[in-house]
């Protein structure tokens, strides 16, 4: 009974220091949202009045406030383009180095949130630092830095952005494709480049190839057909899907030994791609497809074949059993829909 | 006591009859008018673009206060005469707020909205889900209606379907206010009947003359 009694005076002293710790955080948490929502108060209806083009006689922002103010303006930020973006970045602008000391913070969400913000507020003052958070050691603080530096004003950043197109594995290819055909045309030349050079990780040239697609770069398309030659599935995948969307004849070379690779969707991706820039007589090595072991192979030729006009082979194999026939049917049916 | 404003409309006109009222507001105390009062506040933040206020509307109102202002003046408080002049080149009729109702959830826009347009003479009022919007548009159809797409209840396109098909809305010109800007939603759009499709992110001010090109504001 005695030993125990250190025990539980040790865990109730425990659980206090525990509970006035919560309450300590707790206060704390709610002293700065409060601040926050004093200076929002204050400076929201300002911020709209400068976006307004209203000739503002604001007063000067307290440096301990500017981080707030500077949250609240690059709420709009995200919001505006054009003039109105103008005013309110040229007002915010001498504030925003206040936040580049929080590039170099120990926690990445605020390194993440500084460089976002920078990015909306005051790119063209403080690129340089936003370029020097691509190499951050958190690979989601170097995509918001992606993300800032991905925009059609700024083409020349295009580069340094794909050298870490590598870094963003963790996410799903055609997100980093669609950030990166933010740029627009400007970034054409390194997009080609990239996706030619063969010491170019593959993953990273999927994702140009992706990037190429969405901006429907015609200039791509032969580049893309040299890419076949990659072991990367993947990558061979998304130069058939670039191809398809500004592809010709002249690549159809290229793709038609695709109909007999070893992974099963880069063979029905070469089906789907043919029906659009092949030939006539390749009906008969896309119809191949349909007696191959992958359904999903036979269902995407079949629908090529529709695409290629053959419907009357694929009524006559519907009336039969097996991959064949099921692929037929569902193509049909497809069509009639 | 003399009282003159020349309403030309429009902001200019709401604040000099601000002041005008401020000073009327200063009489009103001593010889009893209450709902003055309550009208220059309402002046005022009208001048700050909050609330719009036809001009027309207040000059009725303040005509009411005169003649009440004249029954005082009767009974020998001193008061001479209050009378309203309105600038006879400006017809009563023209001086109507055109409405804009704006469906967003996002309150941010909400807000570049209104400041934009509540600055450029439109008056605006603001729903944030669907169902509520199309609510208010059969009760009080706006002359225009600014909506975004993804919103709660009932999306914007679905909406937009509504509008066109209500009698008292089809004609009532509508712009899409909307971060999707895929070839396939703008289309749709505009087959359901949107007159203009604007993406964000926007600028207030070009949204505003767009608005300002299928309604001009009084």
């Amino acid at each position: 009974m005695i030993g125990l009694f250190p025990t539980v005076v040790a865990v109730i002293v425990f659980n206090v220091v525990l509970a006035m710790l919560v309450v300590a955080l707790r206060l704390r948490s709610d002293r700065r949202e409060r601040s926050f929502r004093q200076v929002e108060a204050r400076w929201d209806p300002l911020l709209v009045r400068v976006i307004g083009g209203e000739d503002v006689s604001a007063p000067t922002i307290r440096p301990d406030e500017a981080r707030h103010v500077l949250v609240v303006a690059g709420a709009y930020a995200r919001c505006l383009r054009g003039s109105d973006l103008d005013r309110l970045q040229a007002f915010v602008e001498p504030y925003a180095r206040t936040l580049l000391p929080e590039l170099r913070s120990r926690s990445a969400e605020k390194r993440a949130t500084a460089a976002e913000l920078l990015g909306v507020l005051a790119l063209h003052k403080c690129s340089r630092y936003i370029v020097e958070t691509l190499d951050d050691p958190s690979p989601r603080v170097s995509l918001v830095a992606a993300r800032a530096l991905s925009r059609p004003e700024y083409p020349e950043h295009t580069a340094a952005v794909l050298d870490r197109v590598h870094r963003y594995s963790h996410w799903s290819p055609s997100l980093i494709s669609s950030m990166l055909a933010l740029v627009g045309s400007g970034a054409m030349e390194d997009l080609r480049s990239y996706l030619a050079d063969p010491d170019r990780p593959s993953r990273g040239r999927a994702v140009v190839a992706g990037t190429l697609r969405l901006l429907r770069d015609a200039r791509s398309a032969p580049i893309a057909a040299a890419a076949l030659d990659s072991d990367n599935p993947d990558l061979v995948v998304s130069s058939l899907r670039l191809i398809s969307a500004v592809g010709s004849s002249q690549q159809a070379e290229s793709v038609r030994p695709m109909l007999e690779h070893d992974v099963f969707f880069v063979r029905a991706e070469a089906a789907s791609v043919l029906s659009k820039i092949g030939d006539p007589w390749d009906v008969d090595a896309v119809a191949n497809l349909l007696h191959g072991d992958s359904p999903w192979a036979a269902l995407r030729s079949a629908k090529a074949l529709m695409a290629l006009g053959e419907r009357q082979m694929l009524e006559d194999l519907s009336r039969g059993h097996g991959l064949a026939s099921e692929s037929a049917r569902e193509a049909l049916q497809v069509e009639l829909v | 006591m003399a009282l003159a404003t020349l309403d030309k409309g429009g902001e200019d006109a709401l604040v000099s009859i601000a002041r005008v009222v401020q000073q009327l507001d200063g009489s009103s105390v001593e010889y009893g008018f209450p709902g003055i009062s309550t009208c220059a506040r309402a002046v005022l933040d009208a001048s700050d673009e909050d609330i719009p206020i036809a001009t027309q509307e207040l000059v009725d109102y303040l005509k009411s206060v005169s003649r009440a202002a004249a029954a005082v003046s009767e009974g020998g408080t001193g008061v001479e005469d209050v009378a309203i002049v309105e600038s006879p080149d400006v017809p009563a009729e023209e001086s109507r707020t055109v409405s804009v109702l704006h469906v967003d959830n996002d309150d941010v826009v909400a807000t570049l909205v209104a400041d934009r347009l509540s600055r450029d003479g439109f008056a605006l009022s603001h729903f944030s889900d669907g169902e509520s919007a199309l609510a208010e548009a059969l009760l009080n159809p706006p002359d225009l209606v600014i909506l975004d797409v993804k919103i709660p209840k009932m999306d914007g396109f679905e909406l937009l379907a509504h509008l066109r098909s209500s009698p008292k809305l089809a004609e009532v010109p509508v712009i899409v206010l909307s971060s999707m800007g895929s070839e396939r939603d703008v289309v749709r759009g505009f087959d359901l009947g949107a007159n203009d499709y604007v993406l964000k992110p926007f600028s207030p001010s070009e949204l505003s003359a767009r608005v300002q090109r299928l309604v001009p504001a009084s």
